[in-house]
Formats: structure tokens, C-alpha cells, sequence
């Protein structure tokens, strides 16, 4: 069985850097076609193997999607609130930092997640009962601190706008019926297109990337940064609703001032913590938060301690692989970037982009990005910050779960 | 952390992960885990699948197969043709799930044999 497993961690990661590097391709895609597919592969190997498969892949789209997010400027639902720092440092030549920064958030994540996990499958379920409830009011507050804390009136003004016009987008989006990958579109106009077109009408030559290791961030930072990386991860698994992208905001908000550097290591990190968590909280409440791992459930109903811990395993493992994976890539796409004309290219990624979004969503897809493109565009034209745009999906969960 | 460093630990994470993952996979019965194939179907649920034949057993204008799994699945063709099957065919199946005795079992409308 151990052999059988091992190849699939392998070729679990292979499909995360597959998944993690094409704008669009989601592993929960990947992960529904396995389970569809499941009765065939479960004539040649085992369930366990099939499920290893599954986690060692969306361990590794955790640490590879930072890769797509900072060069492509193409981000997913993950990564949504690091495209913006993560492309001013690619702008500065910085590139292969910031995916080093969003790598040591992701490993040390993980590391510091499965060490707390004996604590975590304790206080997990006490946290999920006490707190279920609440969510919506905790997502309410913080919208509301998050237009209050726009410094002038005008700019309160602006992002209570903003806020607005992406709730109202999230809802008439997520609520469309027939619509395939409703968050494809929406996300990608408001963080990917419209960063993109930004920077082709400020006609932004893109600098020399250069693979150094110059940022340093102190101890304290990158503590703080973990630790907030690590909170925030696990509460997007306990409750329901909540994705990495809004617990990067709520992050934020809780760690107050922190530099780009220490801010990519905690976005790095949530991701990994929330998939691991999602892990500990099929055993402990029988809940799958994240769609891989809801397939997981569906291919072994529930998992006991043993299984558990196989699953840990698993996924230290694939992170070990994926963090070489990634400082590798990173380094051929530094290299590439110093070739490409990066006007050519960012028209060559909306392109692709549009080209993904009409291929999942069709031209009603097509629209929704054209009008979160829109969207997306205003933070940078009134100067608020773009994490206003996540009101996308802050709103509808808050409405789901206050009405 | 210098690249270098952040690579010993993903070493480390790696390598602690395979020991752990060693003594693990030996403490785990994989009979545990039948693949949950109908019990995440809801019966009067349409069904396709394929798999092995591991069992085939004729019946008056019934054919009731087992589908080789980790948890084998019954099949029940209903037919008034005589149909060949053979133990080992390897078969794509649709058709409707349904309780019969408190077991879910295929209510199959189309059978093909693949090889």
C-alpha cells in the first residue's frame, strides 16, 4: 500500500503544479473527474491512494498558485488578495521574492498546523459549536471596519461604493443558475483583468527579475505573520462560508499594520492551513470545508485517527516536494519574464484568461468579467484599497447567514 | 530565510512525513474503506459506472452481477433476452439505484461490455 500511495503523492503534486499554474484550472475540478472516474481507478489501486492523491495535490496548488497569482497576475479564489502585492514587487523585480515569501508562509504553515494538530482536534469542535452561529455577524463587522478605515470621508464614501457594487455583483453571480464556475469571471475581473489593463494604460515595463534573496523579515514579523496565517486558516475551515480570500482580509485586520513581505507570508499560509484543517475537521466534525476535500469524504465517508494522521503524512510530504517545485518554477518563470515583452504578455493572459472564462462560463461568463472588470478597476482609479472588491463574496455570505 | 534553508526544512517536512507515513500505512486496514460508490447516491438516483464482473448469476429473465470493488456492487439487469456475460467482462453500467432488503443495489437500463 505504502508503494501505491507514494506514486500517487508524486503524481498528486505533478497535478498541483498543473493546477496551480493554469488560470482557471481548479483542483476541484480535478477532484470531481477523479471521483467520477473513481469506480475505474479503484480496480487498479486503493481508495487510501486515490484520496493521497487528491490531498498531495491540493497541498502542492496551495504553494504553486502564488506562481500564476504573481507573474500572470491571474489569480484564483485563493489568491485573490495577494495578486496586488505580490505584482508590485514582480513591478519592482522582486517576483521570485515574493513567491520565496508566499513558499515560507506556506511551508511553515503547514508545519506549525500539523504540530498543533493534536491541540486542534480538541478545541476545533468546541470552536465550531460555540461560534456557528455568529459568522455572518463576525464577516459584518468587519466589512464595516473595513470602509471605516479608509482615511478621509471621500474615500469612505468611495469604498462603501465599492462595497456595494461588488456585494450586489457577488449576489446576482453566485446565485445565477446554469452558470459553471461562477467565481472564475468575477474574481478575474476583479483582481486579474483589471490589474492587468492597469498596468498595460500606464504602459508598466516590468523590470528585470532577478532571483536574490535581499527581503529579510525579522523573527517577530514572521512569527506574527504565521501565527496570523495559521488563525485565520483554520477558521476559514471551521466555518462555513468563509474562503481563504476573506480570511486574508479579516487577517489583516486583526494583525493591523504589517509590511508586503510579512503580509505574502501570512496569505501564503492560510491557504495550506485551510486545506489542512479541512482535514481535521472531516474527523473531528465530520465536515469537509474545501471541495477536494468534500471529495475525499464522498470516496471514504468519515476517517478515523489512523487515517488521519496517514493524511498529515501526506500532506508534509507533498509540502516538502512542492516547496521545491515552486522556488524551481519560480526561477524558469524569472527567467522568462526577462524574455517576454510584458505589454505581449499581459495582453497574452487576458486573453487566455477570457479565453478560460468562455470556455467554463460562456458569453454570460464573458460578461460578468467585463463588468468586474469595471469593478476592479475603480479602487486604483479613487485610490481605496482593493480588498474592498472581496465585499464579491463578503456580502452573500453575510445575507446567507443573517437572513 | 535564505532558499537554502527553506529547502532543508521542506527536506526535513518530507522526510519526517515518509516515516510517519511508513508506521502509519502499517497500522491501517484497507478494508476500512470500501469505496462509498452508492452510499453518496440517494436511491431513484441515475447511475453510471463501469468496473470488472466478479460474480454473474442467471436467473428467469433476471441477471444479477457483482462489479468487482473494493466493495463489490450488485447489479440487477432485467431482461427477457438472453445476455452474455462472462465473470471478468469488463462493463460500463447505467441505471438506478434502489434499496432492496436494506442493500443498495443497480437497477441497470443499459449494460456494455468494454472487453
Amino acid at each position: 500500500m505504502i508503494v501505491e500511495i507514494i506514486v500517487a503523492i508524486i503524481l498528486g503534486c505533478l497535478m498541483g503544479v498543473i493546477t496551480g499554474l493554469t488560470p482557471g484550472l481548479h483542483i476541484n475540478l480535478v477532484s470531481l473527474i477523479l471521483l467520477s472516474i473513481s469506480p475505474i481507478l479503484l480496480g487498479y489501486t486503493n481508495v487510501l491512494a486515490v484520496a493521497s492523491f487528491i490531498i498531495a495535490m491540493s497541498i502542492t496548488h496551495t504553494f504553486t498558485d502564488f506562481i500564476s497569482a504573481t507573474y500572470l497576475g491571474a489569480p484564483s479564489d485563493d489568491t485573490a488578495m495577494a495578486v496586488m502585492p505580490a505584482h508590485r514587487l514582480l513591478l519592482q523585480g522582486m517576483g521570485h521574492e515574493a513567491i520565496r515569501l508566499a513558499t515560507i508562509g506556506s511551508l511553515l504553515c503547514l508545519i506549525v498546523t500539523v504540530a498543533l494538530s493534536p491541540i486542534l482536534i480538541f478545541i476545533v469542535p468546541i470552536i465550531f459549536n460555540s461560534l456557528k452561529n455568529y459568522v455572518g455577524w463576525l464577516l459584518l463587522a468587519l466589512v464595516i471596519f473595513m470602509i471605516l478605515r479608509e482615511q478621509s470621508l471621500d474615500k469612505k464614501f468611495w469604498a462603501f461604493g465599492i462595497v456595494v457594487l461588488s456585494g450586489v455583483l457577488g449576489i446576482i453571480v453566485l446565485n445565477m443558475p446554469n452558470l459553471k464556475d461562477p467565481l472564475l469571471p468575477m474574481l478575474s475581473g476583479l483582481f486579474g483583468v483589471s490589474v492587468l489593463l492597469l498596468s498595460l494604460s500606464q504602459k508598466v515595463k516590468l523590470p528585470p527579475q532577478k532571483v536574490t534573496e535581499h527581503v529579510k523579515v525579522g523573527m517577530k514579523d514572521k512569527i506574527k505573520s504565521i501565527g496570523s496565517g495559521v488563525f485565520s486558516g483554520s477558521l476559514v475551515s471551521i466555518f462555513p462560508g468563509l474562503g481563504p480570500a476573506q480570511a486574508a482580509v479579516l487577517a489583516s485586520q486583526i494583525v493591523g499594520e504589517i509590511n508586503t513581505f510579512s503580509y505574502l507570508i501570512m496569505v501564503g499560509g492560510i491557504n495550506t492551513v485551510s486545506m489542512i484543517l479541512s482535514l481535521i475537521t472531516l474527523f473531528t466534525i465530520e465536515k469537509a470545508r474545501n471541495g477536494s476535500i468534500i471529495v475525499v469524504q464522498q470516496l471514504l465517508k468519515n476517517i478515523d485517527m489512523n487515517t488521519l494522521i496517514l493524511f498529515l503524512s501526506v500532506a508534509m510530504i507533498a509540502g516538502g516536494i512542492a516547496t521545491f517545485l515552486t522556488m524551481y518554477i519560480s526561477r524558469i518563470f524569472s527567467k522568462i519574464m526577462n524574455k517576454v515583452n510584458y505589454s505581449f504578455l499581459s495582453s497574452l493572459i487576458i486573453s487566455f484568461v477570457c479565453f478560460m472564462v468562455f470556455y467554463f462560463s460562456g458569453f454570460l461568463g464573458l460578461f460578468i468579467l467585463f463588468v468586474a472588470t469595471a469593478i476592479g478597476l475603480l479602487p486604483n482609479i479613487v485610490n481605496v484599497s482593493r480588498s474592498n472588491s472581496m465585499a464579491c463574496l463578503l456580502i452573500p455570505i453575510i445575507l446567507l447567514n443573517l437572513l | 530565510m535564505k532558499e537554502t534553508a527553506l529547502l532543508k526544512i521542506a527536506m526535513i517536512c518530507s522526510l519526517v512525513g515518509l516515516v510517519a507515513l511508513f508506521f502509519i500505512s502499517q497500522q491501517i486496514e484497507l478494508k476500512d474503506y470500501e469505496p462509498d460508490f452508492l452510499n453518496n447516491k440517494n436511491v431513484g438516483d441515475s447511475v453510471k459506472l463501469s468496473g470488472k464482473i466478479s460474480k454473474v448469476t442467471a436467473g428467469n429473465n433476471v441477471v444479477f452481477i457483482e462489479l468487482s470493488q473494493q466493495a463489490p456492487i450488485s447489479v440487477v439487469v432485467f431482461t427477457d433476452k438472453d445476455i452474455n456475460l462472462n465473470e471478468n467482462d469488463f462493463v460500463e453500467i447505467s441505471g438506478k439505484v434502489q434499496n432492496y432488503n436494506g442493500k443498495e443495489e443497480i437497477i441497470a437500463d443499459k449494460i456494455k461490455v468494454v472487453s
